[in-house]
């Protein structure tokens, strides 16, 4: 056995105190999503323009270090051959065993998030990885707000990795009970964006489940929550992803139209966003059929426009 | 779980692996080596593994972690830098700045990245990586604590000093520019 040093920390562990935090600390954790939602809005840092200027530089510095850092996408495939091999020569010098399975906290009805997405969709955001990363590398600057394709890379590489890896599923979606799932929002965003009461409903008439609801850090201004939703518990089920974020008025998006982003050869679909209510929405989906189930359950704006 | 599933999982998060090994060894050569040491670790610890905490991607960096900083003070070509070499903790020892309140997003040049890029190769070893698990990876910090092995106070802290060097370096371009 080798010692590996300390196991991560479980992630339900209380999150910071910020009364034991200086105002340093305390505007990085605000900004690192840290602290407890109702922490947050006690403090409520857009009543205070300094903090919020803090915190605001917080976030873009984070998306800046992603941006620069987030490389290589993929690892070569000499690589894997050579992990596979190396693998296979031990698994041939030890004999068969079955690996005790401890304290594995995994939902069961969740178990057919690790084996959906084969290697088609790992390869294809590899591919979209490289191919955004070239982009957004080779735009003018990075500070400004996010860029149609940093946001596109953003909400695909999300979608596939919530949806294809059990621990991101089990430590991002705090909630996954239905009817909690308004409050969870509130708790998360500050207040309840009117379509995440519509897709329940909507989506369950066209075959879809709730799964769960979590903050995330959707590029940009703005606090931002991803519920996810599934048409069945088995390998291949199809999955829809519903991007919430606090709108800050960074992007310029009409009130009435839909925006679609740009799209690589590597993935033909995009992520659909519109504003409404005070909220930027962003949905996606890997197949056509759900992107359209979910498009008619959130009455997304008729008037469809191409981010640039 | 039996061995196929096990490695099946563990090999799911290749391309993080071989992401923070490239970033920690920063030559493409010790990266595989990093990559396919910890895979055979991970493989032959497997009965260590649980659920807990951030799941097979934080235990897999957990091995990496010690494999390379293992490496790094057994090979003195490359020894790691570090900002705690005392394993203080190092909240007691910084100064309570605030980050800066001027807007990032007045900077709007061609070479920032640039810039920010070589500001992040420039950090210390620990606070690197604690930045990279941060920024890059999407981690929290308990996660990173246990990654690393450090209190979470620590982790706040290196991430404390890597992002002020970094303000200070944009604020630093931002004054070349004339803003």
């Amino acid at each position: 056995m080798h010692d590996n040093g300390p196991h991560p920390a479980d992630p339900n562990e209380p999150l910071l105190d910020p009364r034991t935090l200086s105002l340093a600390d305390l505007a990085r954790a605000i900004a690192d999503g840290e602290l407890a939602a109702e922490d947050v809005a006690r403090i409520d840092p857009s009543s205070d323009p300094l903090l919020a200027a803090r915190v605001d530089f917080e976030r873009t510095l984070r998306v800046g270090v992603r941006r620069v850092m987030d490389e290589p996408a993929s690892a070569p495939e000499a690589v894997a051959a050579r992990v596979r091999g190396v693998l296979a020569a031990e698994a041939r010098e030890r004999e068969p065993r079955t690996l005790p399975l401890r304290a594995f906290e995994t939902v069961s009805s969740r178990r057919w998030l690790s084996r959906w997405a084969g290697l088609a969709a790992a390869a294809a955001i590899a591919a979209a990885g490289v191919y955004f990363g070239y982009q957004s590398v080779h735009r003018a600057g990075w500070l400004g707000p996010p860029t149609a394709i940093e946001l596109a890379s953003f909400i695909r590489r999300e979608h596939a990795e919530c949806a294809k890896f059990e621990d991101h599923f089990n430590s991002k979606f705090v909630e996954r009970r239905q009817e909690h799932a308004e409050e969870a929002a509130v708790r998360i965003l500050g207040a309840l964006p009117p379509v995440v009461k519509l897709p329940v409903a909507g989506l369950e008439t066209g075959g879809y489940r709730f799964m769960g609801i979590g903050p995330c850090a959707v590029p940009g201004r703005g606090d931002s929550a991803h519920l996810l939703f599934a048409d069945g518990e088995h390998a291949g089920a199809r999955t829809i992803s519903l991007f919430v974020q606090v709108d800050t008025d960074q992007l310029a998006l009409q009130p009435d139209a839909s925006y679609t982003c740009p799209s690589s050869g590597a993935s033909s679909s995009s992520p659909v966003i519109w504003r409404q209510g005070g909220f930027i929405y962003y949905l996606f989906a890997d197949d056509p059929r759900s992107l359209r189930v979910a498009e008619e359950a959130l009455r997304t704006p008729a008037v469809e426009r191409r981010m640039g | 779980m039996n061995r196929d599933e096990f490695e099946r999982r563990a090999l799911e998060h290749l391309d993080a692996v071989h992401r923070m090994a490239f970033q920690l060894a920063r030559r493409a050569d010790r990266a595989e080596d990093l990559v396919q040491e910890t895979y055979l670790r991970a493989l032959r610890s497997a009965d260590s593994f649980t659920e807990r905490g951030g799941g097979m991607r934080a235990w897999l960096f957990t091995i990496l972690h010690h494999v390379h900083f293992s490496r790094g003070v057994r090979d003195a070509r490359a020894p790691a830098s570090v900002s705690d070499p005392a394993g203080l903790d190092e909240r007691e020892r910084i100064p309570d700045e605030p980050p800066p309140a001027w807007d990032l997003k007045t900077l709007d040049w061609e070479h920032v990245d640039a810039r920010l890029k070589e500001a992040i190769d420039g950090l210390p070893d620990d606070q690197r990586e604690v930045l990279l698990l941060w920024g890059v990876e999407n981690l929290k910090y308990r996660e990173i604590a246990g990654i690393v092995g450090v209190p979470v106070g620590t982790v706040m802290s290196r991430l404390h000093r890597a992002r002020q060097t970094l303000a200070r370096m944009l604020e630093a371009f931002r004054d070349e520019l004339g803003l």
